[in-house]
This record gives C-alpha cells, structure tokens and sequence, in this order.
C-alpha cells in the first residue's frame, strides 16, 4: 500500500501522470472517496495523458461514458468513465455493455465510487483502488492493490 | 403535414401527434407518461427500469395518442424519433418503436437530436397558433440533468455549441446539491421551492468560471462548496435548508446568466432562448428575462410553455417539420439507417 498526500491540483495531475505511465491497458481503476475529492478531476488528467481532447465531464447521469484515444503511439484504445454514484446493483453496468471492457487490453476502466460495488469490482485481479480522503484540506491518497 | 413523434431518451415516454402547414401549427396529441416516481426511491433514474417502463408505456401511449388526435395511419405524413443524446438502453426503445412504424405504414422517418429538440421547442406558445417567428442569429441556453450548455443558431438546422460544462450539468448539481441536504429527487424543483423568499446572501457559495474568458460551464466545484458549507453549520434546521438552496441556486443562475449575456454580446445575436428541463426554474426565468431587458434592449428573449421544458415529443415534431425543409424525399426508407447515438452532439 501507497500513501500520498495531494496538496493542491498540482500534486492530482502529477499522480495522474504517473499513475498512466503504469498503466498497459485491461486495469479497473477503482475510485473510492467521498463528493468533491477529486475524483472526476483525477480522471481528466488521466484522460488528458492519454491524448483525450473531448471534455470528460461527468457520467453520473449516464452512468458511463466511453472516449476514444486516438493517439497511435497508446496501445490502449478505450478510456471508460463509469460513476457508481447512484447504482446499488452492478447488474446494470452490464446493461450498458460494460463487460465489453473489462479485462479487456485495449481498455482502461475507471469506476468512480468504486465502494458501492465493491464485492463486484474486487472479483476482478487487474485492480487498482484508490480511496481519496480530506483532512485538514489535504488530500489523502490511499494506493490499494 | 403531419408528424407523429416519439421522445425515449431519459426516463419520459413521450408520443406527440403535431400538425404544420404554411407556418401555423396546432397540437392534435402531446402524451408523457413519467417514470419519475419509480426513479424517485433510486435518487436517479436507472437505466434497465426506465427501458422497461418505455416498454410497457409505448403501445398504450401510441395509441392513445392516435385515438386523442383522430388520426388514422393513412393520414400522418411523417415519422420522427430521438436518437441521441441520452441513455442508450431508453432510446432503443422509441427508435425501434418509430423504424417499426415507419416500415409497417411506410412512411418517412425523421432522427432527430434531443437538444435540438429542447432549443426548438420555443417555436410553439400555445396549442395552436403561427410558429414563432425567431429572429437569427440566436442564442439558446440549453440546460438539463445531463446538459449545460450554449447553442449559436443562425437558422433552425445551423447549430453551432459554443460553450458547455466541463463536469456536471446543472441540473445534475441540482441533484446533488438536494441529496448533500437530505432532500431527495428530483432536486431542481425541491431546492427552487425552499429557496423562495429565503435569504441568498446568507452562506457565500463561489461562481465557478464567472470570469473566464470562454463560455464553457463547471458546476462540480459549486457541489463541493454546498457539502463543506453544510458539513460545518451546526444547525442542519429548516430555515438553514432553505438559505442553503437560495444561495446555491442563485450561484448556478449568476453563473448561467453572466455567460449568456457575453456570449449573446460576442456573437452580436437578435435572439436569446432557454431550453430543457432546468428552463422551468422560475427564478432562472425571471432573472434572465430581466437582465436581457436591462442590458440587451434589442434583443428578444424567449422561453418555452412551462410543459414543453421537460422532455416532451411535441418539441421533436417540430424539430423533425424543420428537418424536412428540403423535402420529405431523403428520409423515404430510412428504417433501415436510423440508429441510436447515445453522445450525439449539437
């Protein structure tokens, strides 16, 4: 386990960059952390990293969305953001056709408010949970395999 | 003509029956049938259970809307249907409806774009009437559950967005918002019914991007504030509620107007519009009306009936009649093209 503390935007973004140079595609990226942590902010820069020009904008209301990286130089082909905000039964994530996705090389799956369908994601081995928490105005990233 | 129009793409199954000749309409059906008290107990709508009602609501409605509008098959010129944006799993649902539809009767079927549909609701006051009359070019707030956003028109088939949020739709924050006070779902008419008469000034909540230079939107950072400011009132009672929902809705209206107007001043437009669901916000309105008055003589401002700011089919009629100006021709056959886009864009 990692510990980091994010101080600013500044300290966001560089993990991001990390994190995506980690990354070989087929990895659930499991967001756990509480309203205005950061999660749809961490998810931008990991787009933007990966060479998405389209504003990632919230999918709480669709539940997920899907970019496409265009850049040749990624193996990777499909960016998707997914919010479990207001999900209760992971059983309407396959309605929309996210087994397509996951383990799946050409795809990184980012899942926002991971922890509602924890017993779901963690049947999955390519996992990397992040919790994000707040004290004192810092942010507290928890890096959990 | 006249068109018979089906609306799937979010949780209302809509089917209108609209007929237009030589610029004067009139309303023949406008049926929805809301889901919004199934959605109500889950803070949202799920997808699986809104396809499901579409399901059980298409036959009925359909034909309810036939019988309501005394119309027979024979008789409609066209059929249109939303294709996006929206969830995917609702908008199969009238997509497949109106292809069936239009292969059995063979008739023209006309996809046509959600937010499209919302701008060019403000064609129609009334039940019948003249079409309005817009003046081009103009510019339409758009702003719903999963929209935000600025569309220049300079005809009704020539939009052009030019803004929009870059997280959370307003109505969204909306959501939000409610949800961080423990006031359930919807949020936008929950929060505009405590917010009124009550103090705004009261908590200080930021205007995100008021300053900036483009016409893009963020409302996330707006949610996060109503949670920390909330977190630290001791006094979680009902007249701190309603304080709350005055302040936090008037920084999404502060937001969404100051972009409006320079935007309406940078493209030099004849006519401002509201569109979708969060159109409905009195306030929202009110205060917009005022501030294009106040600061934009010249210019028209417009918002659709109160029923047609929520999703609806009529408003799909119409953008279909406009799609059809160059002729019904290249939409004979078209059941066998039309398919679902669920991140369509203007």
């Amino acid at each position: 386990m990692k510990k980091l503390i994010l101080k600013s935007e500044k300290d966001t973004k560089k993990f991001a960059i990390e994190l995506s140079k980690k990354l070989k595609g087929g990895e659930i990226i499991a967001l756990e952390g509480d309203l205005g942590v950061g999660k749809t902010t961490l998810t931008q820069y990991l787009a933007k990293n990966f060479g998405i020009k389209e504003k990632v904008t919230s999918p709480t209301f669709v539940l997920m969305k899907i970019y496409e990286i265009k850049n040749l130089k990624f193996k990777i082909k499909n960016l998707i953001h997914v919010d479990c905000y207001r999900l209760d039964d992971p059983q309407e994530l396959f309605y929309l056709g996210i087994e397509e996705y996951l383990n799946n090389k050409e795809s990184i799956v980012i899942i926002e408010w991971a922890d509602k369908i924890k017993k779901y994601i963690k049947a999955f081995k390519n996992v990397i949970w992040l919790k994000i928490e707040i004290k004192n105005n810092l942010r507290y990233l928890k890096v959990l395999k | 003509m006249i068109i018979l129009a089906i609306e799937t793409s979010c949780d209302e199954t809509a089917v209108a029956l609209l007929e237009i000749n030589r610029g004067y309409f009139k309303v023949l059906a406008n049926l929805v049938a809301s889901q919004i008290n199934i959605h109500k107990k889950y803070g949202g709508v799920v997808p699986e259970v809104a396809a499901r009602k579409h399901l059980e609501n298409m036959l009925p409605i359909l034909d309810k809307a036939l019988k309501q509008a005394k119309v027979t098959p024979k008789q409609i010129d066209a059929i249109a249907v939303v294709y996006g944006p929206g969830l995917i799993t609702s908008l199969i649902v009238g997509v497949e409806a109106a292809k069936t539809l239009a292969m059995v009767w063979d008739k023209p079927l006309i996809p046509v774009n959600h937010v499209k549909a919302h701008i060019l609701a403000n064609y129609l006051k009334g039940e019948q009437g003249k079409l309005e009359d817009i003046k081009y070019p103009a510019l339409c707030l758009v702003v719903s559950g999963g929209h935000t956003s600025l569309v220049l028109l300079n005809d009704p088939n020539d939009l052009k967005t030019i803004g929009s949020t870059r997280d959370d739709a307003v109505g969204e924050a909306f959501d939000k918002a409610a949800k961080i006070m423990g006031l359930g779902y919807p949020g936008g008419p929950i929060i505009s019914k405590h917010a009124e008469n009550a103090d705004k000034e009261d908590y200080k909540l930021p205007r995100p991007m008021i300053h900036s230079k483009d016409f893009d939107f963020s409302f996330s950072g707006l949610k996060t504030a109503v949670k920390y400011e909330w977190e630290k009132e001791r006094f979680k009672d009902e007249k701190n509620i309603r304080k709350m929902c005055a302040a936090f809705q008037q920084a999404c209206i502060d937001v969404l107007i100051a972009k409006t107007l320079s935007a309406a001043k940078h493209y030099n437009v004849k006519a401002i519009l509201l569109g979708g669901g969060v159109s409905a916000n009195r306030e929202l309105r009110l205060q917009l009306a005022a501030k294009v008055k106040d600061e934009l003589p010249k210019v028209i401002f417009s918002q659709p009936d109160l029923h047609l700011t929520t999703d609806n089919a009529l408003m799909v009629a119409v953008a279909a009649f406009f799609e059809t100006q160059g002729g019904l021709a290249k939409f004979r056959d078209n059941w066998k093209n039309v398919k679902v886009d669920p991140n369509l864009e203007v």
